[in-house]
């Protein structure tokens, strides 16, 4: 009987180690790096591994970065899903970021997110892709490599800095005024402005006004600007006023769009052109664009897909513009018809009164009027004259109409504007 | 004391007789005998005479405070059922309130108020009832019962004294008058002026020019339905007012005269200043009128009246009883105005607002 009680003890002793084990390795996190393109030395790659491997038991998730230019004939967000799901599991807390070597415009990087990652950096995917831009900027690869892994850290919230501010904009602005024709108080104005454009959209807002896009299309600098302040993939929509315009052809303004921004305004842009540059060309001040800018995007903030009709009485009108046009469309045709009402009334209620009696010269008799004295006795004559004046005409006016039409789109949205 | 009254009855029936304008002769609407006036004449002819023999003696100044003269009113009987009637100091003709026996009052119609002439009734009562049909027809702007049966049927037969001035007049006429021409020699526009002395004398004659005698009655309503046609005139006897409402006059020859005068200078004016019609325009005109052999005649012409009260203001419609002219000043109803006003209103801002939305689509 002992030895049967000592045995069974073993067993249980031996189940409970190997069952205190499994958490322990459960809870261990993996940390994969494939740099197919060579990108990265030997050396780099050791060391970034090793980056990776301790961050991924700090943030306590899985964490793999992948750069190559090969997805084996899958999306890009498939090849990233398939290999979260394959390396870490379905359920698992990991991160995996596709970067591609290449660059091709339908080819992009992409960041797959699961469990308690999804939360923290899914929703930040913008902040770390730009963080890992400005690595690969400012060092390469490997600065690229090391942005991601400490971009990782932040918002995990294990290193300082951690997740964004709550009190930080969700939805970010910028405006970038390189020519100074905003004072400081319009800028002010507008930055507050575009973030309520911004919240209602539910996406960042850009209005750059340039006389220097650096060599590129108006559609390349916009595309690029959207790119490098909110990163790829992000939902953002960029204005940009274009006075750099060394060709007829260039686009005295586009619009760059991505993610939500491009579902919401990709077909969109013909109206916002037009909001934008008839208060523009009213107004002369590039402040009243940039809010009617904002104003169409608050308007049109539901995802309405296809082109819309520039509606002068509900879109871009603020309450006292739409009440002063209801006025003119108004008032006039109301003091015409006052002056008809009462022309007509007072010509109707006139045949009510009394008629001029006749003249007792219906009484004469003719035959017995006679006629004893008729005289015309000249006095005098004089002659007047004058000299007509001559008429000059009028000068026409014209001014150049501006045709505009909407481009295509690369990996974002959005249209040019060409004057 | 009473008034002196006659009532011309049927000689068959014993039935009042009125005048008809239809046929112009005395009718009996009970047993439709038919009676011309010299038939009258014969079997009246003592009425005729007591008319002519009998004048209204004139009230003391008792008589006139006593209830029957009191104020605007007087009594008469009536000759056919003895009632007896208050009328007013000027009504010469009128229907018992009782028995509706024609009555006239010849007391009126004597002495210095005997009418010299009469043009009887030739428009019948159902012509002047479609005459003002006619007139009011299409004017929406009148009150409801404006153009009712009941306010239509209302229409009176009513001989109106009238004065009928006859006379020669001698009218001198001077004034200065222009004469401009104008024409263009290249640049430079010429314009010539003449000016002349332009007078003109002539003697006219006009004849039975009317002014009505009666103050209550607007002067300027009764020439709208002139004129009258004179050779409808005959010498004046009672028996064409049976029948009709009549009034003797309350505006002396002397006073009716100024009026007529009136009208015969500006109408001697504008003949003579129609023998000018050669200038351009006519200035510093003077124009002097004289009048000798004049005379005025005494006249009761026939009229159809229709009165109507509308928020507190009095309204005539009237109608030529020979001619059948026919002139009125109309009442307008505020509120209907106010609609028409507001419906027109609405039509034209809806049109301007759509040419101008159209126009603002264009542009």
């Amino acid at each position: 009987m002992s030895r049967i009680k000592a045995a069974a003890l073993a067993v249980v002793m031996l189940l409970c180690t190997v069952f205190m084990c499994v958490p322990a390795s459960a809870e261990s996190y993996n940390a994969i790096l494939i740099d197919d393109v060579d990108f990265l030395t030997q050396s780099q790659k050791a060391e970034v591994l090793t980056n990776m491997t301790e961050a991924a038991e700090k943030a306590q998730c899985n964490i793999a970065l992948i750069i190559s230019d090969t997805i084996s004939g899958l999306s890009e967000r498939e090849y990233t899903e398939k290999f979260l799901d394959d390396n870490f599991g379905i359920t698992s807390d990991s991160v995996v970021f596709y970067f591609a070597a290449n660059l091709h415009f339908d080819h992009d990087d992409w960041l797959s997110c699961s469990g308690s990652c999804d939360k923290k950096i899914g929703e930040n995917s913008n902040v770390l892709i730009k963080k890992v831009y400005d690595g690969l900027e400012e060092s390469g690869w490997k600065g690229a490599a090391d942005a991601y892994v400490s971009g990782i850290l932040e918002l995990m919230g294990v290193q300082e800095g951690g997740e964004p501010p709550a009190d930080e904009p969700k939805f970010r602005v910028i405006l970038r005024d390189e020519q100074d024709v905003l004072t400081d108080a319009e800028e002010t104005e507008l930055l507050v402005d575009m973030q309520s454009a911004a919240d209602k959209i539910e996406c960042s807002v850009a209005v750059v006004i340039t006389d220097n896009i650096l060599g590129k299309t108006a559609r390349r600098y916009a595309d690029d600007f959207l790119d490098e302040n909110f990163g790829f993939g992000s939902s953002a929509i960029v204005f940009l006023f274009n006075n750099d315009l060394v060709s007829d052809y260039d686009y005295d303004s586009w619009i760059s769009t991505c993610g939500r921004a491009n579902d919401l305004y990709e077909y969109n842009t013909d109206p916002i052109f037009d909001a934008v540059w008839d208060k523009v060309d009213a107004t002369g001040s590039y402040a009243d664009g940039i809010k009617a800018f904002c104003r169409y995007l608050r308007s049109h903030s539901s995802g309405a897909i296809g082109n819309t009709v520039y509606d002068p009485v509900t879109d871009y009108q603020d309450g006292t513009e739409k009440a002063a046009l209801i006025g003119v469309l108004l008032v006039p045709p109301a003091i015409v018809a006052l002056i008809i009402s009462l022309c007509v009334t007072a010509a109707e209620s006139k045949k009510y009164r009394k008629k001029s009696p006749i003249s007792a010269a219906k009484y004469l008799d003719e035959s017995r009027t006679r006629l004893i004295t008729n005289y015309d006795i000249f006095m005098r004559e004089y002659t007047t004259h004058y000299t007509k004046s001559s008429s000059s005409g009028g000068g026409g006016h014209h001014s150049g109409g501006g045709g505009h039409h909407s481009g295509g789109h690369s990996h974002h949205g959005g249209g040019g504007h060409h004057r | 004391m009473d008034i002196k009254t006659v009532t011309y009855q049927c000689p068959n029936c014993n039935a009042g007789l009125e005048f008809d304008e239809a046929s112009g002769k005395l009718r009996c609407f009970y047993c439709d005998s038919e009676f011309t006036e010299a038939q009258i004449q014969d079997i009246f002819k003592q009425n005729e005479g007591m008319k002519l023999e009998t004048d209204e003696p004139e009230l003391t100044e008792q008589q006139k405070t006593t209830e029957e003269y009191s104020g605007e009113s007087a009594l008469y009987t009536c000759p056919n059922c003895g009632a007896g009637v208050i009328c007013d100091t000027l009504t010469a003709s009128t229907h018992c309130h009782f028995c509706h026996t024609p009555v006239i009052l010849t007391g009126r119609l004597s002495g210095e108020f005997k009418p010299d002439m009469v043009i009887p009734f030739s428009v019948t009562r159902e012509w002047a009832e479609d005459g003002f049909r006619q007139y009011i027809k299409g004017k929406f702007l009148l009150p409801k019962g404006f153009k009712s049966e009941a306010q239509i049927k209302n229409i009176t037969a009513l001989y109106v004294p009238y004065w009928l001035k006859s006379g020669l007049t001698n009218a001198h006429y001077t004034a200065e008058g222009k004469v401009v021409h104008s024409w263009t020699s290249g640049n430079t526009v010429y314009t010539n002026t003449k000016i002349y002395r332009v007078e003109r004398e002539a003697e006219m004659a006009f004849i039975r020019v009317p002014c009505d005698g009666s103050r209550r009655i607007d002067d300027a309503l009764m020439e709208s339905i002139e004129p009258f046609d004179y050779k409808g005139l005959k010498p004046f006897s009672m028996s064409y007012l049976s029948g009709k409402a009549a009034e003797k006059y309350d505006v002396s020859a002397e006073s009716a005269s100024v009026r007529i005068d009136d009208r015969i200078r500006q109408a001697a004016k504008d003949v003579l200043k129609k023998t000018a019609s050669q200038y351009s325009s006519l200035s510093k005109e003077n124009c002097d009128i004289s009048f000798r052999q004049q005379n005025c005649v005494y006249a009761m012409l026939p009229v159809w009246f229709l009165n109507y009260t509308y928020r507190g203001k009095d309204y005539a419609f009237v109608m030529n009883g020979q001619t059948g002219e026919k002139f009125g000043e109309l009442p307008v109803s505020g509120l209907k105005r106010f609609l028409f006003g507001l419906g027109v209103f609405a039509l034209s801002f809806v049109i301007a607002v759509l040419i101008g939305g159209a126009c603002l689509c264009l542009g």
